[in-house]
């Protein structure tokens, strides 16, 4: 009966107790391969996920910067044509006539002032 | 034990799976009810909230004149808007605005308390209010992040960009230009004639925003030619038209007159080079003149010629082959009873006069004799040959055909009388000047030209208004006649002799027409026409001036006369022609020079003027030294050598190629350097 219980007893602790038990598995290779396999396949699609949401950024970035850049072109147009007004109203012949006569002291020439070149 | 616990492991496990799995499930369950069963309903709900379309406004179309200036020019200002339906509290926008827009807290109240889903609160803002209204969004902006607060009034009122139109010019053609109404469309002028090919074309981008509502990327080009519209290249030239404007409104100032009219033409084209009239119009603020300024008197109002009309009837007469120039008829000493009861008078009295003193006095009755001569029906065929009584077919709206009876059927004879000298006929003064402008082309009438050419954004011309004849009205040699006796009329005894600008000839014709007050004619109220071509041998240009109702002097050799010969000699002036240089020995100026050099040579302190009598010495074979002359002095010097010349720089000559002394041969091209302060 005591020896029953011993051995009883005995691999309880065996069970419960002895964790440096020297246990052999058999590893299958085949096994290895799909792991292998699995984590490879799920380092491809976290890569292309993060590229593929790098891509996007960037798209949307680059899109920003392209709406940026055609609104700066457009403000210049528009600067730009304001200019043209500005220009055309400083060259406008009652503007240059008043500054040649009341600046310059110009007139227009006499017909002896004409000098024709061969 | 050990069972029991490898069990409960494995429950576990089983239990995590199956969580995963069902999650698994529900994801691809919701997936599938989200990819599949209502996807296209809500794709098409986010491609609403991203994508928009938005309206691209087309910008208007430049007019330009012949040189490239431009005339009229559209630019983008800002102007305010609202949704009112949207605002909860307007009056505390209305207070807030009110200043930054300079509107009245009352009536801004009243627009954004209305029931309209759309406003505009203020359109075309000037930069000071615009700056000022986006310095108080910022300030919204920023108090509004600073309270955390989604929803605000501030969000519904907002600026929205708009094209406007300026004329840079301010008055300058502003009747010819027209003018266009706020919303960018033709109302007046060739605004509205070219309204079509000027507005552009609007259409609708597609453009993606963010969740801000922000663009993320748009359809829209910044320089888009599919929206520009066409370009409006004219055939005046603005220095021109200022010209004319301003000589005009001189002559109206002068003589106190109600008004005037001049129209510069380039006879072998049908180019109007100017097309004047006072008062004149500023198109950047139309609303302010009353629409008689507004519109193109020169096409739309028919006036009597008087006596300017004579030539025509001469024309008429001497190429229908019923006179000679040296026809003489009996003026009957300023007094002809045409009929029992009427009689027509002249305003001097003539006895006897040829063709060309008819014309050169300005005789009524010789006119209405030569008219007699002619005939009716032939008289009136040639009138509407020179396009007397019909539209001339410029593209300009409004155009007033004018008044001109059936002569073979008008059965009184003093109808036919007086329309020899210009009353009971009207005409525009755009007729006046190109049947005059036909005299000066060989008797060629020509189709008046305002347009030059249509030219899309890139510059590409889409279509080109060519010179085109109308019809030959007389043959060549009789319009050389007329420019003969025409020129007459400028010269000492003629009616106008200080029509002629120095050095020109002119071959002109005055005209005093009385005007209709009432179905009257008045004593008191006149138009003072003068119509010429210049230079009388060979015209470059016609030109036509009326002064409506001068206070003063009445008569067109006086009053409109004058305002010719400045337009005139201007015009020359700016085209490039000079009145033609005096005959003088071409080599006189190198004598003098080359005198001036041996002079110097020998007395090098003197630096006096050469002797006069040098200049007899004989034929230069040196070039002369140029070093210290003003370019005057040298173009003078070298132009009257006959030597070409490059100069460059400016001040007092320092060198010259080939040096003084070289000896001069045939073509030789001399280069002149100058230098300021030498």
């Amino acid at each position: 009966m005591s020896a029953n219980l011993t051995l009883r007893l005995t691999a309880v602790s065996h069970a419960l107790l002895a964790r440096n038990r020297k246990v052999s598995r058999r590893h299958s290779a085949w096994g290895r391969a799909v792991v292998a396999a699995m984590l490879l396949v799920t380092a491809a699609v976290v890569l292309t996920s993060l590229i593929w949401a790098w891509a996007n950024l960037q798209m949307v970035t680059l899109n920003y910067e392209i709406s940026q850049a055609q609104e700066t072109i457009k403000q210049y147009l528009e600067i730009n044509r304001k200019l043209q007004v500005e220009l055309a109203n400083l060259k406008s012949p009652a503007r240059l006539e008043r500054l040649a006569e009341d600046v310059y002291e110009m007139g227009a020439p006499q017909p002896q002032q004409i000098i024709r070149l061969p | 034990m050990s069972y029991l616990l490898h069990r409960w492991v494995r429950v576990r496990i089983i239990l995590v799976g199956l969580g995963l799995g069902l999650l698994l499930m529900v994801v691809g369950a919701r997936f599938f009810q989200l990819q599949v069963l209502q996807g296209a309903e809500l794709r098409r709900q986010a491609e609403r909230e991203v994508r928009k379309t938005c309206p691209v406004l087309p910008v208007r179309g430049l007019i330009l004149d012949s040189r490239g200036t431009e005339l009229a020019i559209s630019t983008r200002v800002q102007s305010v808007v609202a949704h009112p339906r949207k605002i909860r509290n307007a009056a505390r926008l209305s207070r807030e605005l009110a200043p930054v827009l300079g509107l009245s807290p009352a009536a801004l109240q009243d627009l954004l308390s209305s029931d309209a889903p759309f406003v505009w609160v203020k359109r075309h803002l000037t930069p000071e209010r615009e700056e000022a209204f986006r310095a108080w969004e910022k300030k919204v902006a920023k108090s509004a992040r600073a309270r955390g607060n989604g929803y605000q009034d501030e969000n519904w009122i907002y600026l929205l960009p708009e094209a406007k139109r300026y004329y840079p010019q301010q008055a300058l053609a502003g009747h010819v230009l027209g003018f266009c109404s706020i919303d960018g469309r033709g109302l007046e002028g060739l605004e509205y004639q070219f309204d079509r090919e000027l507005y552009g074309k609007p259409k609708r981008v597609q453009r993606l925003v963010d969740a801000r509502g922000r663009c993320v990327v748009t359809e829209e080009k910044a320089w888009d030619p599919e929206v520009m519209g066409h370009n409006l290249v004219l055939t005046l030239d603005q220095t021109i038209q200022y010209i004319a404007e301003k000589e005009l409104k001189r002559a109206v100032e002068k003589w106190q007159a109600a008004g005037g009219m001049a129209l510069v033409v380039n006879p072998r084209t049908g180019e109007i080079l100017a097309m004047a009239q006072v008062p004149t119009m500023d198109p950047n603020c139309f609303a302010l003149f009353p629409a008689e300024v507004r519109r193109n008197r020169l096409l739309t109002h028919a006036i009597e010629p008087g006596s300017s009309f004579k030539v025509f009837i001469a024309a008429a007469a001497l190429d229908a082959g019923v006179v000679k120039p040296t026809d003489r008829f009996n003026c009957e000493n300023g007094f002809w009873q045409v009929t029992a009861r009427e009689a027509i008078h002249d305003v001097h009295p003539y006895g006897i006069l040829t063709v060309q003193g008819i014309i050169q006095k300005s005789s009524n009755i010789g006119a209405a004799k030569l008219a007699n001569k002619c005939g009716g029906a032939r008289l009136y065929s040639y009138l509407k040959a020179f396009g007397f009584g019909s539209r001339s077919g410029i593209h300009f709206p409004g155009e007033n055909p004018g008044l001109l009876k059936n002569l073979g059927l008008i059965r009184s004879p003093l109808d036919r009388a007086t329309c020899a000298f210009g009353q009971g006929v009207s005409v525009t003064p755009l007729q006046l000047t190109m049947a005059l402008a036909a005299l000066g082309n060989d008797g060629v009438l020509m189709e008046p030209r305002l347009v030059k050419k249509i030219v899309d954004a890139r510059g590409e011309t889409v279509e080109e208004f060519p010179p085109r004849p109308v019809r030959r009205v007389i043959s060549r040699e009789t319009a050389r006649q007329m420019l003969a006796i025409m020129a007459t009329v400028t010269r000492p005894g003629g009616t106008a002799p200080g029509a002629a600008p120095p050095g020109f000839t002119v071959a002109g014709k005055t005209g005093t027409a009385q005007k209709l007050v009432g179905g009257v004619y008045s004593h008191n109220k006149f138009n003072a026409v003068f119509m010429g071509l210049v230079p009388a041998e060979h015209p470059v240009l016609a030109i036509s001036v009326i002064i409506d109702e001068p206070q003063g002097a009445i008569y067109g050799g006086v009053v409109a006369a004058p305002v010719f010969r400045e337009i005139a000699a201007q015009t020359l002036r700016v085209l490039g022609y000079y009145p033609p240089a005096p005959a003088t020995p071409v080599l006189a100026g190198l004598l003098s020079a080359v005198s001036q050099t041996q002079a110097q040579a020998a007395e090098p302190e003197t630096g006096g003027e050469p002797p006069a009598a040098a200049a007899a010495e004989g034929p230069p074979t040196v070039m002369p030294d140029l070093r210290g002359k003003t370019i005057r002095q040298v173009l003078d010097l070298l132009q009257r050598a006959g030597v070409r010349c490059r100069l460059e720089g400016s001040g007092r000559a320092v060198s010259q190629d080939p040096p003084p002394g070289t000896p001069l041969t045939p073509g030789v091209v001399c280069s002149v350097k100058f230098e300021p302060g030498f």
